[in-house]
């Protein structure tokens, strides 16, 4: 088995910009596989975190009204929940008892929905783990391998801009690009569009806000779940994304989506700390023109199987998913058999940040790099980028992505230069050839000729 | 863990710290530690290779290595302790500082008091939101100010330069030496906040343009910046839709303002002035908890090395003072930033002894006026210029009054002259 990815890491297409919530499973339309693999993908992420050692906060979610005519839409909102299967649900009325749940929500916010089983995850720690544990079990991956052409032969063979792989099954998960891949082989069955979603990063401010917040969508916004805010796993406030159709590599930020966004969470918030913003950064949803997941074979070639349109509540659906595609590829006449030999334990790289001083300790006797802190905003050690270079990290935002260096409130500009060093020192590569994110993206430029 | 205990413990070993250091250790303090989390001494002064440095406090012109190896030197001659490569995690109760290093791990030091040389840390782009994409090739200056004269790596070949602080004016200057194409160095206010002498030395002289009322409103590259939208601003600093042009670079450079450091004071529980970003200090750089002491940049934001070093000195005092039982926190009397002050320091005063307030005015005066009403206090000061911070020595006599009248506050105002 093997991993082909167009970029230089793991994780840097839809993943990288994504709300790290696992759903409870009430939001969807009937029937939609979005929302009926929700309630059970829910579970299984909870349980294979545990494995595979993927911080998860369990710290529910709220669905806000801030209009008394809105209060049927959120009781239909529960009552779908509940034929859906979604434990630990209420309506909660009255702005008071909500304010107790969420001191800075609005005064006009008089009713909403609380599910307890919705979770905050890192997207990045979630595929670092999947990452590494694959390796682990023998899995090959295949990076800066761009697919250009799919030969359907008895057997496929796969043309990238680097190499050619023989194989008998696809699985086609190339988020954005899932239709262009099936194109490939002749199915055309379904499109993909991209739709650009803008977020804020804030601070860490204690206690600002407790839950996932959602406003109730209405409408003509009912196509996504509208502009959240809710702690991150690492206590930022995370607020976004706005939802704007785009181009496919269209990443950039815009003015417009900054004003947007905050005037419509300012509907639901007070004392929103905007004067502490990070960052601003935008993902790209990958919606099917079904609006629903695709999993199935290709109609083209069973041997194929679609994977698309895995927009929210994707990252709850990870583990559900990969069972219905392991399904599809037996049906496809694959002789999967369990592997006695696969383990599912991973663990995660050791955190400095996240210990007490006497573990801490313990770690740095060991290994003096442990109380070396290299990025001073997450408080991150030499010992854990070193770690992070060990686990396949190669560039400044695999080291990012792997320990949170970079991700403060300094943005690099503390960091930079250690992590660059490191990089070097350990890969033994010259500085000039460390990149931000792949080929191109150089850091350290060309001497000038005097 | 095995505690340290010492009577004075500096956290920053820039020219703030270093003061500090070196104040106590003359006036006879035993047991002193500085704690660095660079290797070396010196704060930011090693990677300001140019000069201007020291031409008040030595009356002679230095570079920044220079100015810092003064002191290094003389602390060298001492028996200062020193630990390099650590950094400081928290303060806790009873000033109990959590330090990390390679050297020693993860230790608690006990200290009797405490000076703050935290220094500052710079605004980035996502504190300003540019939107665009995120490609490589955008720094703060600061930042490359080190790459360049610290490591010697190049940021990149086309430069434009954001922001038109005293660090940018610099940078400007020292990567057309290096003989790199500098654009441009774009201003969104219309006047610079860098010192007049860095505006004439770094730009005027090497025809670099300076365009005030402008900023960059777009970035653009997906792997490496390839180029910057340029827009000229309105009064009200928005951008205006159809003055805007795309210039070709591969670099962008952020001077755009400078933050005192202050999350680990946060962890001591002391109250930060939101307009300085500093620590609310009294008149003796005491700060809202007891010991604790602060100077520097972290306090805010220094024009002058020179300044950081004389706030060093009086920390310095005044933390013997405090171990001696010579002085309290003064809670006295509020000092509040009235007109045209975007901050002012000290915050506290106890009106018994001469101050000097340090004022940074909001925006550029002429014959402007300090006054403060409830003193009677007026001192005409011809020009205020955001960019250089003003000085104004109020004599104990004038603030007598609060005591006999029990003022609780007093508010400083820079007013022009009718």
């Amino acid at each position: 088995m093997i991993v082909l990815e167009k970029e230089a890491d793991i994780g840097w297409g839809t993943t990288k910009a994504n709300s790290g919530i696992i759903h409870a499973g009430y939001a969807g339309e009937a029937e939609s596989l979005k929302l009926r693999l929700s309630p059970r993908g829910n579970k299984l992420f909870r349980k294979n975190a545990q494995e595979l050692d993927i911080p998860v906060k369990k710290l529910g979610s709220l669905v806000n009204a801030n209009n008394r005519s809105q209060i049927a839409e959120l009781e239909k909102l529960y009552t779908c929940g509940l034929n859906n299967g979604v434990p630990n649900m209420r309506i909660i009325k009255g702005n008071k008892k909500i304010r107790e749940l969420e001191p800075n929500i609005k005064d006009e916010v008089c009713a909403s929905l609380l599910a307890k089983d919705a979770c905050i995850v890192s997207p990045y720690e979630t595929v670092n783990a999947l990452y590494e544990n694959s390796k682990a079990n023998g899995i090959s991956f295949l990076f800066n391998n761009n697919v250009i052409k799919i030969e359907n032969n008895e057997k496929f063979l796969i043309h990238t801009d680097q190499a050619i792989i023989e194989t008998e099954y696809i699985i086609n998960a190339a988020g954005l690009f899932t239709d262009n891949i099936a194109a490939m082989i002749g199915d055309t069955s379904f499109k993909i569009e991209a739709v650009k979603g803008q977020y804020f990063l804030i601070d860490k401010e204690e206690d600002y806000i407790r839950h996932i917040n959602f406003p109730l969508a209405t409408g003509k916004n009912k196509r996504s779940k509208g502009i959240l805010m809710a702690p991150t796993i690492d206590g930022n406030i995370l607020i976004g994304p706005n939802y704007v159709r785009s181009d496919k590599d269209d990443l950039s930020t815009e003015d417009r989506n900054y004003r947007e966004i905050t005037d419509k969470i300012g509907k639901y918030f007070d004392n929103i700390p905007f004067d502490r913003v990070i960052t601003s950064f935008s993902g790209l949803r990958a919606v099917s023109d079904t609006n629903d997941f695709i999993i199935s074979p290709s109609s083209v070639n069973a041997k194929f199987i679609n994977v698309a349109g895995i927009q929210s509540p994707g990252l709850t659906c990870i583990f559900v998913i990969s069972k219905m595609v392991v399904d599809m590829l037996k049906e496809a006449g694959s002789k999967l058999e369990n592997n006695k030999k696969f383990n599912p334990v991973r663990y995660g790289i050791k955190r400095f940040n996240q210990n007490d001083p006497i573990r801490n300790n313990v770690l740095f006797r060991e290994n003096k790099d442990y109380a070396n802190i290299v990025c001073r905003c997450e408080k991150v050690t030499e010992a854990e980028v070193v770690e992070a270079i060990k686990r396949g990290a190669g560039t400044l935002d695999g080291i990012k992505f792997r320990t949170r260096a970079g991700m403060g409130r300094c943005q690099g500009g503390y960091c930079t230069l250690r992590i660059l060093k490191i990089l070097s020192r350990e890969l033994n590569v010259p500085i000039e050839e460390i990149t931000k994110k792949g080929d191109g993206s150089y850091i350290v430029g060309e001497r000038a000729k005097q | 863990m095995n505690r340290i205990k010492m009577d004075l413990v500096v956290i920053g070993g820039g020219p703030g710290g270093l003061a500090a250091a070196l104040g106590a250790y003359e006036l006879g303090l035993k047991k002193i530690l500085i704690i660095e989390r660079e290797s070396t001494l010196g704060g930011i002064l090693p990677q300001c290779i140019h000069n201007g440095f020291g031409l008040q406090y030595f009356k002679k012109e230095l570079t920044g290595p220079e100015y810092a190896q003064i002191f290094i030197d003389k602390i060298k001659n001492t028996k200062i302790g020193t630990l390099p490569d650590t950094m400081a995690l928290s303060i806790g109760r009873n000033r109990t500082i959590t330090i990390s290093g390679r050297d020693k791990g993860i230790r608690e030091i006990e200290a009797k008091s405490i000076v703050l040389a935290l220094g500052c840390r710079e605004r980035t782009r996502g504190a300003i939101n540019i939107p665009g994409t995120r490609p490589s090739g955008i720094f703060t200056a600061g930042l490359v100010q080190k790459m360049v004269n610290i490591e010697g790596y190049p940021p990149g070949k086309e430069i434009v330069i954001l922001g038109s602080g005293d660090i940018g004016l610099i940078m400007a200057r020292r990567l057309k030496f290096e003989g790199y194409d500098v654009k441009g160095v774009y201003e969104i206010m219309p006047f610079s906040t860098g010192l007049k002498r860095n505006i004439v030395q770094c730009l005027e002289d090497y025809n670099i343009p300076l365009k005030l009322s402008h900023t960059v409103t777009k970035i653009y590259g997906d792997r490496r910046l390839e180029a910057v939208e340029i827009s000229e601003v309105g009064r009200n600093l928005k951008p205006i839709a159809r003055k805007s042009k795309k210039i070709t670079c591969d670099t962008l450079l952020l001077s755009v303002g400078l933050i005192p450091e202050n999350e680990l004071a946060a962890t001591a529980g002391i109250a930060i002035d939101k307009y300085s970003g500093g620590p609310v200090v009294d008149e003796n750089m005491h700060t809202s908890v007891d010991g604790i002491f602060a100077c520097g940049n972290s306090l805010y934001v220094n024009d002058l090395v020179d300044n950081v070093t004389k706030d060093g000195y009086i920390a310095a005092e005044s933390a013997c003072a405090y171990l001696e039982g010579k002085i309290k926190r003064n809670t006295k009397t509020s000092v509040l930033a009235g007109d045209n002050i975007a901050y002012i320091v000290p915050q506290r005063i106890s009106g018994k002894s001469d101050i000097i307030f340090r004022i940074r005015a909001g925006y550029p005066m002429e014959n402007a006026y300090v006054k403060i009403p409830e003193i009677n206090f007026t001192k005409k000061t011809r020009f205020v210029f955001p960019g250089e911070m003003l000085f104004i020595k109020v004599k104990k006599q004038y603030l007598k009054k609060i005591n006999l009248m029990n003022i609780e506050s007093i508010v400083v105002n820079i007013e022009q002259e009718k």
